[in-house]
Order: structure tokens, then sequence, then C-alpha cells
């Protein structure tokens, strides 16, 4: 993973003073922190907890951060060993105890160790996934191509303008139809 | 902010969300920090990349604001100015000025000795010390040093102005060590004193 130039600049305005801007970087990786933390501990809740102590953690020691590995590099390790810490304060084993931290991050999107996920929770989950697939299912080729380039293989506008051959403007605009596409019938999901 | 205005931010913080806007992110990300649907935006957009990737976690909850009330009784971080380069600097500019300083005071006394005629004017025959800052900008001193013309065997004694009483001590300093360590290089002024007084006796 690339370093991000806009978290760098976050990461700025926060060493700076402005805590607010650590707002986004909460913002933009609440979810994926959370279901990391969330392959040490069982209960979603504990997940929540560590996840948001590993927040506040980095927030304190963000002026010692000096952008040598990427934010979110650097975050996740913080993450693990928040849940590492926990656990060791319970004296719990956790989920993946053999696994390394490395392991870990090769395991972030796989459900399949889940064992305790309350019916609410999935279909709070579920709904959201089957939301999304559903707009990009209905949206024009180019947009769906487009969306997909970017948010599933990780593509640069660039590298999309080239495999689909048109102005990196296309390539920008495309992809904002289609999240904005998709935000029209997730914006009332999350909102109830 | 009216539907445009609000649909022109949005695709900015699509390109945001991407990485791809950094010539013009920084008054989106003020915008982000002002708007509270903007920053709703931003959320959003980031929600579905993660759902698409396969980040989302069981349960999906907001901490932000949790973190954010946190984050707000704690004290306001600040990370250490970075040291400019001149700093760092500093220290071997001086030892440098320093150095080369004392290597052309060397040099244009040097040259004033060993040289048969050297530093001394054509015209007038008055012996003369090459210009240098230090000597220019010195005033001129109580007590000058004598350069001794050698030639033909006839001593003859200028007076120089213009030098720095500490740039004069320091040469005599350096001459006495040379002289007592039996390193060639300038002749101590007690070896121009005998040279001149055997010139008086022949």
């Amino acid at each position: 993973m690339g370093e991000s130039v806009t978290d760098k600049q976050l990461v700025e305005r926060v060493q700076n003073g402005d805590k607010k801007a650590f707002d986004l970087l909460v913002l933009k990786y609440q979810q994926r922190i959370i279901n990391l933390v969330s392959r040490f501990v069982y209960n979603p809740s504990d997940a929540q907890d560590i996840a948001q102590e590993a927040f506040i953690k980095a927030y304190r020691a963000l002026p010692n951060f000096r952008g040598d590995s990427a934010f979110y590099t650097w975050m996740y390790r913080i993450a693990v060993n928040t849940a590492k810490n926990h656990l060791a304060v319970k004296s719990r084993r956790p989920l993946e105890s053999a696994h390394d931290i490395d392991d870990v991050e090769q395991i972030e999107g796989d459900h399949t160790l889940r064992h305790q996920e309350t019916p609410e929770h999935l279909l709070l989950r579920d709904e959201i996934q089957e939301t999304i697939i559903n707009s990009i299912e209905a949206l024009p080729e180019d947009l769906k191509i487009a969306i997909t380039l970017r948010e599933v293989e990780g593509l640069s506008y660039e590298d999309i303008a080239v495999a689909m051959d048109c102005p990196i403007g296309t390539v920008r605009s495309r992809i904002f139809r289609a999240r904005e596409s998709i935000d029209k019938e997730l914006k009332p999901l999350i909102e109830q | 902010m009216n539907e445009q205005k609000r649909e022109q931010l949005s695709a900015q913080i699509s390109a945001l969300v991407d990485d791809e806007l950094t010539h013009e992110s920084s008054p989106v990300i003020d915008s982000l920090l002002q708007d509270n649907e903007a920053k709703q935006t931003w959320t959003r957009y980031h929600l579905i990349g993660a759902s698409l990737r396969g980040h989302l976690p069981e349960h999906i909850g907001d901490i932000s604001t949790n973190v954010s009330q946190a984050i707000a009784s704690e004290p306001t971080v600040l990370a250490p100015g970075k040291k400019k380069s001149s700093d760092l600097m500093k220290p071997v500019m001086g030892f440098a000025i320093a150095a080369s300083v004392a290597a052309v005071a060397i040099f244009n006394v040097q040259q004033a000795n060993q040289i048969p005629g050297a530093g001394q004017s054509p015209e007038t025959g008055q012996s003369v010390i090459a210009q240098s800052s230090i000597a220019t900008s010195q005033p001129s001193l109580a007590t000058s040093p004598q350069l001794v013309n050698q030639q033909k065997g006839q001593a003859q004694v200028y007076q120089v102005k213009n030098v720095d009483p500490r740039l004069n001590r320091y040469m005599v300093n350096h001459n006495e060590y040379r002289a007592n360590t039996g390193v060639s290089g300038m002749p101590p002024h007690v070896r121009m004193v005998a040279n001149e007084a055997d010139s008086n006796n022949k």
C-alpha cells in the first residue's frame, strides 16, 4: 500500500494543532481498523472499544510520527498492539493466536473466521453490501468498470485511463458519478 | 450551498478519497472540516470502498464521535519543528570560515616573505600585504608588523599597516611553534633579526 498524500496532509494538520483533521482519518479508517481488531477479539463491542483506544493512542503518539511509513501502516501496528495488550490483560487467547501480525493483514478481508456475529450486525452489514452491489450492477458499463478498477483493483486514475482508453478527467468523472449513484441508495440506509 | 456547488464539492471529495487531488486538496480538506454534510459524504465514500474490498467489520459502528470527544480533552499535539539545514550547517560553516581566513592569512604572509620582491609595490618599492577581507576591514594597528626585504643582502624594514593584531599574534605564535618543531615554514622572526644584525655588521 502506497503512502497517501491526503493522509500525509491530514497528519501534518494534526501535528500543527488541528484536532479536527484527525476526525477525517478516523472516519476513513475506522471500519478497517475495527475489522482488523475483530480478528483478535470475539466481542464486536470489544473490537470497537479497542479500535477507539488505538485511535486515541495514535493521536497521542502523532508528534513522534515522522512519516517514515504510511499512516495506515503505523495505525495498523498500534491497533494490533492495543488488541494484544487487551488480550494480555484479559488473559485470553486471540482468535488467530498462531498468526503473526503480517499474517493478520492477509486475512483482513476473510470472513470465515468469524464465529460470533449477531444476526442484527450481519443484517446491517449484509444490507449495506447488498445495496452497494445492486447499485453497481445497475450502473452503466463504463461507470461500473471505472469504479471496479479503482475500488477493487486499486488502479490509479492514470492506469484506468489507459485501460479504458479515455482521458483522466473522464475517469475522474465516471468514478464520481458511480459513487454518487451508489451513495443515493446508501445514504438512507446509513441515516436510519 | 446550492446544488451545483454541493455536487462540485462531492466530485472533489471523490477525487480526494482516491488520493488524486494533490494540487487542490487543501481547500477541499478545509470544506470537509467545516461542512458536516461534506464529512458524511467522505465517510460514505470510504464505506463504499471498504465494502467492495471486503474490509467491513461485522459490526458497522461509528467510533469517530467517541474518539473526537476523548481527543477534545487531550492536550493539542504539536510535532517538534524540524531543524533547518542552515541551523545544522552553522557549526560547520563557522569552522570553515575560520579555517579559510587562517589559510588566506598564512598564504599571504608566506608569499610576502618567501618570494623576493613579493608584496612590494613595483613603483614605489614599498611593501604591501595583499588586500584581504580581514586586512581591509580592520582598523589601523597601533603596532604594525615589519616585513624584512632580504633582496641583495640588504635588510630593509617596511612598515605594514592595517593588519589585525590578533592575526599578528597568531603568526608569531605559529612561527615559533614551527621553528621549535623543526618543520620548515616561514622563517621565524628571530632569524630575521639575526639577518638584520649580520647585514649591519658587514
